[in-house]
């Protein structure tokens, strides 16, 4: 029995380039980490490897009470157990709020049984989760026609209803306004913490980390080069996160014909 | 001051200029040329008219009564064709136009169902009637198999591009909660992909019955099979009911369908 997420000597490799350089990071059962750092250092990568949307290149994942994810089962069973929050929401658009949070119950059933209606516990946990998140009302509206946050919102539902005990969240507030996103910052945390739901948020604004964080992560050039609490995190260190970015992308310019008159 | 305007003009097509003047004289001495002695007989086209007004007069007055009968046979069997065929053939098209999408299939898969569809395509409608009136004899069924076939080809083409085209994203979100492949597809897939299926279902009725009439005339049967029996028997006047009929269908056809799309979206 595990009541932490260990990542060990994570390495994770694009073509040539190292996008992770040997993480070892352990998460416990309720707390609230937030991940910084700039553009490409990293922080999609790390959450993404968590769940293995991106495969890692090497290192071991010992998930909760799933202990070594050593095979394609262990990973269904921990992107089960894993909800994911994007920061473009990725939601169905097209789909209704409460068909969009029903897919977070999918992993839970067999493939016959997905294809009916689910079953009336998953269909009523579904309702519970959008209550929580206050779209009540908004239940069969189409997730196009609502507003950011409350698409948002609708993301934090539907890793909700998996019954999670982790939430990856990559950068879940990044397209939205400063209220709009403590409201949702705050709606994910105090879920979290009412459910023990441990989470790992990476979020671009420092002063929301110090906010919301029970320990922030730095991330650099694929490395952590800061793991502590938000009192920590000094100017100093800050620089060190921050500086020095690698630049990744190249300006191109495209080539027209000038003439002159 | 600078009175030098810098202005944006488009590179042509061909840079070299002597080349691009050379290919454009080419270009339009080969059509003077092709104009030039092209014969056209004004003899023939004069003496046609008389004879093509004598023909239209003949549809008229339009006779629905005569052979009411071989009509609504027809219809109705035109209809069981082009219903039956386009159910089938969709049927076939999901599994062939999941295969078909390069970015769901393997490259074995993908492979094996653009085969599937080139198949389909490569043979007119009318050409496929034939072989299959001659495999199964006359009649609707033949005509059924052959549009269930093309149907394969315009359908899983289609959608299996519109596929291509999903927001990855919003399905990949479906995966992260641990979903399995169908399961995926179901819910990531099927759902984004959904308003153009039925548009292209109710888009394929309607070619579907348009093409059961041009089958009827090789044998496989139908309304097709009627108007060219009227035309054997000079029954002119039966010919135009029937033309009459199947452009009538073919409007309520197009009417509901495009009226039925725009609710979906």
């Amino acid at each position: 029995m595990n009541n932490k997420l260990c990542l060990k000597n994570i390495n994770v490799k694009y073509g040539e380039s190292l996008a992770l350089k040997s993480i070892n990071l352990d998460i416990y059962k309720g707390e609230f980490v937030v991940l910084l750092g700039s553009s490409g250092a990293g922080k999609s990568t790390l959450l993404r490897t968590i769940n293995q949307l991106n495969p890692l290149t090497s290192g071991e994942l010992d998930f909760f009470d799933l202990g070594k994810i050593r095979n394609k089962k262990d990973l269904q069973n921990l992107r089960k157990k894993t909800g994911m929050i994007f920061q473009q929401h990725q939601l169905i658009e097209r789909n209704t709020v409460f068909q969009n949070v029903l897919t977070g119950r999918l992993g839970f059933h067999s493939l016959l049984k997905s294809i009916l209606p689910l079953p009336k516990f998953d269909q009523e946990l579904a309702l519970d989760c959008i209550d929580r998140v206050n779209l009540l009302d908004k239940a069969l509206v189409k997730v196009k026609e609502l507003s950011g946050g409350q698409q948002q919102r609708v993301g934090i539902a539907r890793a909700l209803a998996q019954n999670p005990s982790l939430i990856l969240a990559d950068e879940p507030i990044a397209s939205l306004d400063p209220k709009t996103s403590h409201q949702v910052l705050s709606m994910l945390k105090d879920i979290c913490k009412k459910d023990n739901i441990s989470a790992l948020t990476s979020l671009h604004q420092v002063d929301f980390a110090k906010e919301y964080g029970d320990r922030i992560i730095g991330l650099s050039h694929g490395k952590i080069v800061f793991n502590g609490k938000s009192d920590q995190l000094s100017d100093e260190i800050l620089k060190n996160i921050y500086s020095s970015s690698p630049i990744t992308e190249e300006t191109n310019f495209t080539s027209n014909e000038v003439v002159m008159v | 001051m600078n009175d030098k305007k810098v202005i944006w003009k488009r590179k042509p097509l061909i840079k070299n200029r002597l080349l691009r003047i050379g290919l454009i004289l080419l270009i339009s001495t080969y059509l003077l040329s092709v104009f030039l002695t092209t014969e056209i007989d004004w003899q023939r086209i004069l003496e046609g008219i008389p004879r093509g007004k004598n023909f239209i007069f003949a549809f008229f007055p339009p006779d629905f009564i005569t052979r009411s009968d071989e009509i609504l046979a027809g219809i109705f069997e035109s209809l069981w064709m082009t219903i039956v065929a386009t159910i089938v053939g969709i049927l076939i098209s999901i599994p062939v136009s999941l295969g078909a999408a390069k970015n769901i299939a393997p490259k074995f898969v993908y492979f094996l169902s653009r085969g599937v569809i080139t198949l389909s395509r490569s043979f007119q409608e009318v050409i496929l009637a034939i072989f299959f009136v001659k495999l199964m004899g006359f009649g609707p069924f033949a005509g059924m198999v052959t549009l269930s076939l093309s149907t394969i080809g315009f359908f899983a083409k289609l959608l299996s591009e519109d596929i291509e085209d999903i927001n990855k994203s919003q399905a990949e979100a479906i995966k992260s909660t641990g979903s399995s492949w169908f399961q995926w597809v179901n819910y990531g897939v099927q759902p984004q992909v959904m308003p153009r299926f039925i548009g292209l279902s109710l888009y394929r009725l309607d070619i579907n019955f348009r093409e059961s009439a041009v089958i009827g005339i090789v044998g496989g049967g139908g309304i097709g099979s009627t108007l060219n029996t009227a035309f054997d028997r000079y029954e002119f006047e039966t010919a135009a009911a029937v033309l009459i009929v199947i452009i009538s269908i073919v409007m309520i056809v197009e009417y509901t369908s495009s009226h039925l799309r725009k609710l979906i979206k």
